[in-house]
Parts: structure tokens; C-alpha cells; sequence
């Protein structure tokens, strides 16, 4: 049975070992957990890691700030191997949270080129908002409201 | 970058600005004034573009402040209207003496 919940340091230990070339990715997000501005979730699957995420408390992208207002947001989604609901499970405690913390919303930015990962927020109920750019290329974000 | 009186010409963003002492966290204000969150977002980013309110990341909010300086310049703009406003209750209180 898949369980999420946040990384501890010894955590960010086996995240890093899976994919060492990004390391500091990780121990960004970690850090940033440890200051508490978000939340590093990571899924297991007994003693193996099937995912992370970034729980944002806010949007990184200002003109959702600007036009929408401040609520949670998924961000670094990812999950192995893929097709197995992971990251529905993931995108599931997520929304778990937020509802927890009494949101109304939760958003996510989708890269335009990741058509599939789309098409999955899209089945959990997520509409498109507007265009964003992210890291330099363009992106959609979706919303969903929280019940 | 608008004029500040411009931009306090309307309503809300006066209401937001009243609601803004001390700092205060968008959905907070939202809350207050009874307003959508989006709304207030839209207004906050009119008045921080004329450089009425900036904001400041707090761990998980991002909090929203008067800048004082902006208004120094409007109390500044206000201040030759301040003397027509003296001369005006000057000439009131001699007419209330005289009759």
C-alpha cells in the first residue's frame, strides 16, 4: 500500500540516491520545507520511494498571484513507475491537505509539450485558467476547486 | 507607473487600503470586506503598481503593507490645498462673529 507523506532528512537521502544528477533540486526543496514556505511529499511503497512533490502554500507564478490570489500549489510532481496511480495518490493527499488547511482552491502548472500529465489533471477535475511561462517555456495552469 | 489618486479613485482599493493596518494576508482581506479573493488579488496588484502597497513573503503567506512613502507624496500634493482650507474657516468664523 502507497503511503505519502513529508521527507525527512534521511528521506532526502533516498530521493538523492535514485537520481544523484539532480541532487540539489531535492535538497532545495527539502530546505525549503525545513524554512517552512512548502511542503516535500514523497510517496512510498513499503521501504521504496514511487514519488515526490512539491506542496506549495503559494503560487510561484505572479500573474496567478496577481489574478487569482494565494492558494496551495502542486509543483514537482513526479512518480514511478509511471501508469501505476501514484501520482493520482500523490495529487490525492495534496488536495487532502489543502482542504485541511481550509482552501478553496489548488492549482498546477502543466509544461504545454507534457500532453499526458494534462490529460490526467484534466480527469481529476483540474480546468485550465490561462497560459504561464515557466522556467522560460510556456506552460498552462489548472485549477481545482476544493469542496 | 499610475498616479496614486488615480488609482484611489475607486472604492475598493480605498477599502483595501483601510484594511491594510496593520499587514495583512489576501485572504484575509477578502474575508473582511466580504470580497472574492481574486477580486482583491486584481486590486492589490493596481495598487502596488503605483506604489501604494508592497508585499512581503512570510514562510507560507505572502503579506501585503502600506508604503508610507506613497502617501508622504500625496500629504505633500495635499499640502498648498491646506492653506485655501484655513482661509476658508477663517472667513466662516468671522461671519458666524459678525452675525
Amino acid at each position: 500500500m502507497t503511503e505519502v507523506r513529508p521527507a525527512t532528512e534521511a528521506d532526502l537521502e533516498r530521493l538523492i540516491a535514485r537520481d544523484r544528477a539532480n541532487a540539489h533540486y531535492e535538497k532545495e526543496r527539502f530546505a525549503a520545507q525545513e524554512r517552512g514556505e512548502a511542503l516535500l511529499l514523497i510517496a512510498w511503497d513499503g521501504d521504496e520511494i514511487r514519488g515526490r512533490v512539491r506542496f506549495r502554500f503559494f503560487s510561484k507564478y505572479i500573474e496567478v498571484l496577481d489574478n487569482l490570489g494565494e492558494f496551495p500549489e502542486i509543483n514537482a510532481l513526479d512518480a514511478w513507475p509511471t501508469g501505476a496511480g501514484v501520482g493520482t495518490l500523490i495529487i490525492a493527499e495534496c488536495e487532502r491537505i489543502a482542504a485541511e488547511r481550509g482552501d478553496s482552491m489548488i492549482g498546477i502548472g502543466v509544461l504545454v509539450s507534457n500532453v499526458q500529465a494534462r490529460r490526467l489533471y484534466e480527469r481529476l477535475g483540474y480546468d485550465y485558467w490561462g497560459d504561464v511561462i515557466d522556467d522560460g517555456e510556456p506552460a498552462a495552469y489548472l485549477f481545482k476547486n476544493i469542496p | 507607473m499610475s498616479h496614486p489618486l488615480d488609482v484611489l479613485a475607486e472604492p475598493t482599493r480605498r477599502r483595501i487600503l483601510d484594511a491594510l493596518r496593520p499587514e495583512r494576508a489576501v485572504g484575509d482581506i477578502a474575508a473582511e470586506l466580504e470580497l472574492s479573493q481574486p477580486l482583491v488579488s486584481k486590486h492589490l496588484k493596481v495598487l502596488r503598481d503605483a506604489g501604494l502597497v508592497d508585499v512581503r513573503v512570510d514562510a507560507q503567506r505572502r503579506l501585503y503593507r502600506v508604503r508610507p512613502e506613497s502617501l508622504r507624496e500625496l500629504d505633500a500634493w495635499l499640502e498648498p490645498y491646506r492653506a485655501l482650507w484655513s482661509t476658508a474657516l477663517d472667513d466662516l468664523e468671522r461671519h458666524l462673529d459678525e452675525h
